[in-house]
């Protein structure tokens, strides 16, 4: 039985993101990004400065690593993205969480779990002048990661203020 | 000497009844010529005068101290005190030389993890920006659903 949850989830690990991505390899004009594992297990040396650094390490722990595909000029951007869902949709194991289809732009969130725990979530943006897909696995808590832009947009505010002090 | 006393002085040392005093007049005293002693005797005796006459030179004790002294100074290298000095020194420079190289890669190993995390910091805040970005397109959708809601239900009650 073991054996068979081994093989399986080394599949899983093998599925169509991965060979979306692969696919993408020899493509110049796209930008790929990859967090490995092993550089995961890097982050604990690091201290976290601020708080939002402290936050972002605490999502990190839990996480595997990341995958990303970027381009920054996309010829045709909404096509990518069509073929991006279809080439996801073949993979059974994908769930869309959120999904914003807009004029000029276009986001889809995508998850796969396993029993309550989130394994992977998956986002595609295309937009006029950008095309990306990125790929977070290992252990995902999407309030957490929610959570992260908020932090993000506090220490910018603490910014302004610090500066609203230097005019005074 | 008579050759009687020393005759009786002998016979008394066989039987070891002799005081110090009278041995030492016995092995002074003796000679080869004093019949009816038994040549052995007298030999035994002489060589014994011989034996308590021979003494120590006056600087023996100076001699054999400085022997000790050179003796001291031969001792194994790995005792002595320049040897114990060099080889701290080099255990030392071992030590710091370790020491830098463990640092210095530990220096490169967390430039390296800082770097990815700057890219892993930076693709979370991606997310998690379109993630409330994509929150509030379906707050706004509700309000507005909200909103159409509330005109028809009044627009109902109007009615």
């Amino acid at each position: 039985m073991i054996a068979v949850a081994g093989s399986f989830s080394s599949m899983a690990q093998d599925n169509a993101i991965s060979k979306y991505f692969t696919s993408f390899s020899a493509d110049t004009s796209f930008t790929k990004v990859t967090v490995t594992s092993k550089m995961f297990s890097l982050f604990t040396e690091i201290e976290g400065e601020d708080e939002a650094e402290k936050e972002v390490l605490e999502a990190l722990s839990k996480l595997k690593g990341i995958k990303a595909l970027i381009n920054e000029d996309p010829k045709d951007s909404k096509a990518l993205y069509a073929n991006a869902i279809k080439s996801i949709d073949k993979d059974k194991s994908y769930e869309v969480l959120m999904s914003v289809e807009g004029s000029d732009e276009n986001i889809k969130f995508m998850v796969r779990d396993q029993g309550s725990v989130i394994n992977e979530l998956l986002m595609i943006v295309s937009g006029d002048d950008e095309f990306l897909i990125m790929s977070l696995f290992g252990e995902i808590d999407l309030k957490q990661i929610a959570k992260l832009s908020r932090v993000m947009k506090m220490k910018g505010m603490d910014h302004l203020k610090a500066l609203d002090n230097d005019n005074d | 000497m008579e050759w009687k006393q020393i005759k009786q002085l002998s016979d008394k040392y066989w039987k070891a009844d002799t005081t110090i005093e009278e041995e030492k007049q016995l092995r002074k005293n003796i000679t080869s010529s004093n019949d009816p002693l038994d040549p052995q005797e007298v030999e035994y005796f002489k060589t014994l005068e011989q034996f308590s006459s021979v003494k120590l030179d006056d600087n023996f004790d100076d001699q054999f101290f400085k022997n000790i002294e050179s003796e001291r100074q031969t001792i194994p290298f790995f005792h002595q005190k320049w040897f114990q000095l060099a080889a701290s020194v080099v255990l030392l420079i071992g030590m710091a030389g370790g020491f830098h190289t463990y640092k210095t890669k530990q220096l490169a190993r967390q430039q390296e993890a800082r770097a990815a995390f700057e890219i892993a910091k930076s693709a979370l805040f991606m997310v998690s920006d379109k993630m409330n970005q994509g929150n509030q397109y379906t707050i706004d959708g509700l309000k507005k659903f909200e909103e159409t809601h509330q005109k028809i239900k009044t627009q109902n009650f109007n009615n």
